[in-house]
């Protein structure tokens, strides 16, 4: 009935569900009840229904029965007093021969939400632990949950707290499971439910009863718990070995996370069960359902930053297929990096060159700065593809290759030959402004080297009154005063003119308070200017910021098996490039002005890698990085 | 660890089920939910979703969106395996799996969601037990037609003589056995995905075979199943090779229910399958292939004096003669600004297009014997073409499927039913490898 409005449908509904025709006929009364529950799913609101509804639900159609609790459960809050003529119905079915009309009247009873009916519940509840039948026992043991969520302050009855605990014991694998789920719930002020010896045998030695989400839960619980002596700990894991190699990725899962905590103090053994793990894992990275290929992913990335060697040789299961989605290529890509060694360079650059023309931009995006991210450790390689990909001229190609360049010989300045050569004619394709900026960085930094570099920036000056972009017209200004001081006679008038219509014309306080501290520099002389803009871009220690230090296994234990790692649009992959020896080298000049007591301080930032990003951007952005400003920074 | 919501969305953001396990949330998550998965961006990774304290999981199935509510520290394993397994149930117990069947059987999914989740833990997702307690009858959504009469012989006899199942045979409910006293069948289909990167000097850089075996079973009481892989199948790189056609595997897991104790002597699998499908072994082979990967591209690319670019592509089909891959569709990026294509096929059943949108040319071949040669000359019309956008051709993708074949050789010995069922009972053994990805490099 799809041109009848909501209201029309209700009535219609209430005449057929009133009608004494209809009613004794159990089929048609079924089909009817069947079109409330219909309409209901597609968002009609039909909780006007609810008194004939509770009049339907004593029959003896079981499947009409369900379909009444359906219907009760959604509507039940917003008529509490007509509940309560459903409760004496449902305590009734409680009594029923039939166990799965009894465990249905349970459920549904403990699924109304009424705290009000609290009281008619706990009888049945109470009876239904120590039912026969093993499905009204599991009902019976979730509904306490239920019960006790209810009433939240209320005191917690001692004797239900016992008796669950004593189901533990319950020669059904999913009451038992049940159970623990129950007591963790209601003594959640307490912590939990208490792990102790004799509980964590008895637990361990039903494991293989459970199926896997029974067993999930389980290994999931006993984290808790310590042994008392290392024999002990080593017999309970050598009783976990076989699920820790589960083709069940949830068990697979659940078991590494029981292991590393259990063996925090012992890295030996957790690095083993890493390495255990490693084929269940890569299993899953080749599910046939690629949210569980991301899920498996994901996890890699954090095992990855303890054992960076895990996965070397697997490289080729992280190759991109064609058909798979990009945020998956996104991730296998980040992996791939992390994996680079001498052996496989050659063949992960191969693949990863074949991406960076896909027909998806993000992933031809994330496939260029994968490259860059190499590069750090193999730049000549990664060079030649790099400026190889500028040779399409293609404005998003360009443009993410650039803005790689950029990063690149920042950390790696002795590719600046190559770069500074790549740069000519780029201006011509670029059109967005991020691959703009990173061109006037390259340009402001290397300009001396590009023979074109003066009549480019003339361009953007040109245009700079139509620029719309803040970042624009800040990098504008630092290029054009860094070009100055190594071409001067070609960049002077543009200067001029630049800083005329930055200070004067210009509607932003940034850039006319940038371009007022630059005239004012200059007019301090050009030594001092040089001083300024041409220092030394870092101190020598912080060369060793470039690679990551593998992190102990204890920093995202935490977040393993949640969906912490899952929820990050891309985790920083600062890549594991050692700093390379040339960066070094490549340092100007020693320091002089740097304050002795800078040493120590600087240490403690190097801890937090967010403090580095936020470095790296306030040098990028102020494009004057002087030890004094470092010093100011670490002062704030 | 508890899932709080479960809904069921179409693509197009209606609402077909929505349960409510615990009463922590509103039911108007469920249009924050597609809000937030249709407004995501190319970069942003959407299995997980935060609003609030509230995390949305979900998995994409059947061209609908199977979504979980629950917690922060839930475990995403656990969640996307556990929404899988759900769609699979509703695929057995619907028969298919598409917005209209999740419509016409809501109510039966009503009890499926009720039996499996209480209060938000799984109670159990095996198709044994829920037998027991699932009612409600399922709608097949596929309606009537003449055609599902072709496996009916002459005279209206069964044909047993025929040996090819119909495609839809697997594709019902497996309740409507039962009552509607139909054939009791079991399908035991051996599934292989490729993958492989055939480097542009045509050498093959990387072979992945994964490959399951699935068992869907249509019998109200099937005791044991006893099935018979080849007896040369090893597992592990260690063993030596023997002369013949051994069949190895790098690694290979079960079910859990499967009977191992002659799999090491005989080669036998036994156990006892629920109703419904489920994937008894599953196995991976890397980078050491029994035979030649299944194509070959030769392809010359040049530009004419007329400005445009000439793309001359054969290509070879290695299988054994006798077997033929079906649906071949190769797709071959072309550089920007591609304008309209000319083409030259080698026989009329094959044709191909200029996808502006995914800048590449599609050829489709709908069917390719083993050893034949099959060539097109495409010529593009690219405005201001240069020799670097030449660059941009390439790689080659390929998809196909290789009905009876499969690339690791793995073969069914036997299927043998215990204890013996009467000649109703009818067993179907099917392969098929499917190219998961196959790029060709230019």
């Amino acid at each position: 009935m799809p041109y009848l409005s909501g209201k029309e449908t209700v009535k219609e509904i209430r005449r057929a569900l009133s009608n004494p025709n209809i009613q004794s006929d159990p089929l048609r009364y079924r089909n009817t009840v069947l079109k409330v529950i219909r309409a209901m799913s597609q968002g009609v609101d039909v909780s006007d229904l609810f008194s004939e509804m509770v009049k339907a639900c004593a029959t003896v159609d079981v499947v009409q029965k369900k379909l009444v609790y359906v219907f009760l459960c959604s509507y039940a809050h917003l008529n509490p007093e007509l509940s309560l003529l459903v409760v004496n119905t449902l305590r009734k079915d409680c009594l029923d021969p039939n166990p799965m009309v009894r465990s249905l009247a349970l459920r549904s009873m403990t699924n109304l939400r009424l705290p009000s009916l609290v009281e008619y519940v706990e009888q049945p509840l109470t009876a239904g632990l120590r039912d026969r039948a093993a499905c009204v026992r599991r009902v019976a043991v979730l509904g306490w949950a239920k019960l006790h969520n209810l009433q939240p302050g209320s005191e917690i009855d001692a004797t239900v707290v016992n008796e669950l605990y004593s189901l533990l014991r319950d020669p059904d694998p999913v009451v038992m499971v049940n159970c623990l789920r129950a007591l963790e719930e209601i003594l959640k002020e307490e912590g939990g439910v208490v792990i102790n010896k004799p509980i964590t045998h008895h637990l361990l030695n039903r494991l293989k009863e459970c199926d896997i989400w029974g067993q999930s839960e389980v290994l999931r619980v006993l984290q808790r718990y310590r042994p008392q002596s290392e024999d002990e700990l080593f017999d309970i894991l050598s009783l976990l070995d076989s699920s820790l190699v589960s083709p069940h990725p949830p068990v697979m899962a659940a078991t590494l996370c029981l292991f590393l905590s259990l063996c925090s103090s012992l890295p030996a053994v957790s690095q083993a069960a890493l390495e255990r793990v490693r084929g269940s894992l890569l299993a899953a990275c080749g599910s046939g359902s690629r949210e569980m290929r991301f899920t498996a992913l994901c996890h890699i990335q954090l095992l990855l930053r303890s054992v960076p060697g895990l996965l070397g040789e697997h490289y080729k299961r992280f190759f991109c297929s064609y058909a798979e989605p990009a945020y998956i290529k996104r991730r296998k890509m980040q992996v791939l990096v992390e994996l680079v060694n001498d052996e496989n360079v050659v063949m992960i650059l191969d693949e990863l060159k074949g991406y960076c023309t896909d027909v998806n931009t993000d992933t031809a995006q994330a496939a260029i700065s994968a490259i860059g991210r190499i590069g750090r450790s193999y730049s000549d390689k990664c060079l030649e593809i790099l400026t190889g990909l500028l040779g399409l001229k293609r404005d998003q190609i360009t443009s993410a290759v650039v803005q790689t360049l950029c990063d690149l010989v920042w950390v790696c300045p002795q590719c600046s030959d190559t770069v500074s050569l790549a740069l000519e004619g780029c201006e011509e394709v670029l059109q967005d402004s991020q691959g703009k900026q990173a061109l006037l960085w390259l340009l402001g930094m290397y300009g001396e080297r590009v023979s074109s570099a003066p009549y480019t920036l003339e361009t953007f000056i040109d245009g700079v009154r139509s620029e719309a972009s803040l970042e624009m017209k800040m990098e504008l200004l630092t290029s054009t005063m860094k070009l100055f001081l190594c071409r001067p006679a070609e960049t002077q008038d543009m200067l001029g003119r630049l800083l005329h219509y930055c200070i004067e014309e210009e509607r932003d306080m940034c850039v006319r308070g940038q371009a007022l501290l630059y005239y004012r520099l200059l007019h301090c002389g050009i030594e001092e200017t040089r001083n300024v803009l041409q220092g030394r871009r870092s101190d020598p220690s912080m060369g060793v910021l470039i690679g990551r230090p593998t992190e102990p296994i204890n920093r995202w234990v935490s977040s393993f098996n949640t969906l912490e790692p899952l929820k990050h649009c891309s985790v920083e992959t600062e890549s594991a490039s050692r700093g390379s020896p040339e960066h070094l080298a490549s340092i100007p000049k020693p320091n002089t002005d740097l304050p002795d007591k800078l040493d120590c301080r600087q240490l403690e930032i190097v801890h937090s890698e967010e403090q580095l990003t936020i470095w790296e951007l306030n040098f990028r952005a102020l494009n004057v990085p002087t030890s004094v400003q470092i010093a100011k920074f670490i002062k704030q | 660890m508890m899932i709080s919501q479960l809904f069921i969305l179409s693509s197009k953001g209606d609402h077909l089920i929505y349960k409510d396990y615990r009463g922590e949330a509103g039911s108007d998550v469920v249009n924050i939910f597609y809000e937030k998965v249709t407004a995501l961006t190319g970069d942003q990774p959407p299995v997980v979703m935060s609003h609030k304290d509230l995390h949305f999981v979900h998995i994409r199935q059947g061209g609908l969106y199977w979504v979980a509510t629950t917690t922060a520290d839930s475990s995403p394993f656990t969640i996307t395996e556990f929404l899988n397994r759900l769609s699979a149930l509703v695929k057995d117990y619907c028969g298919s799996l598409s917005e209209k069947a999740v419509q016409m059987n809501f109510a039966l999914i009503h009890e499926l969601l009720d039996e499996v989740l209480d209060y938000g833990y799984i109670q159990t997702t095996s198709s044994d037990i829920l037998k027991n307690f699932i009612q409600t009858e399922a709608v097949s959504s596929r309606p009537f037609s003449l055609f599902d009469l072709s496996n009916v012989g002459l005279f209206g006899a069964e044909t047993q003589q025929s040996k090819v199942a119909p495609s839809s045979a697997a594709t019902r409910p497996i309740q409507s056995s039962r009552d509607q006293g139909g054939k009791s069948e079991i399908f035991v289909d051996v599934i292989e995905r490729m993958s492989v990167v055939i480097g542009s000097n045509g050498v093959l850089m990387k072979a992945d075979i994964e490959g399951e075996i699935r068992v869907k079973c249509y019998m109200p009481s099937c005791s044991e199943i006893r099935i018979g892989l080849n007896e040369e199948f090893s597992v592990g790189k260690s063993q030596l090779r023997g002369y013949g056609a051994a069949v190895r595997v790098d690694e290979c897991s079960f079910h859990q229910t499967v009977q191992l104790d002659e799999f090491d002597s005989h080669r036998i699998l036994r156990l006892c399958p629920s109703q419904g499908e489920q994937t008894v072994m599953q196995y991976q082979l890397s980078d050491d292939l029994p035979s030649a990967p299944p194509f070959r591209l030769f392809p010359t690319i040049e530009r004419d004096s007329a400005g445009r670019l000439l793309m001359y592509l054969k290509l070879r089909c290695d299988l054994p003669p006798k077997s033929t891959a079906i649906n071949v569709s190769a797709s071959i990026p072309v550089p920007k600004g591609s304008v309209s294509l000319s083409q030259e096929l080698s026989s009329p059943d094959q044709s191909a297009d200029l996808k502006l949108q995914s800048r590449a040319v599609v050829w489709q071949i709908p069917r390719c014997s083993g050893g034949t040669q099959l060539s097109a000359l495409f010529k593009l019309e690219v405005p201001g073409l240069s020799s670097a956008s030449m660059l941009e051709v390439g790689p080659v993708g390929l998809s196909f499927e290789l009905p009876k074949l499969t690339a690791t050789g793995l073969q069914i010995r036997f299927l043998r039913l215990s204890p013996i069922h009467p000649s109703t009972s009818q067993r179907w053994v099917r392969y098929v490898t499917h190219s998961d990805s196959y790029v060709i490099r230019i």
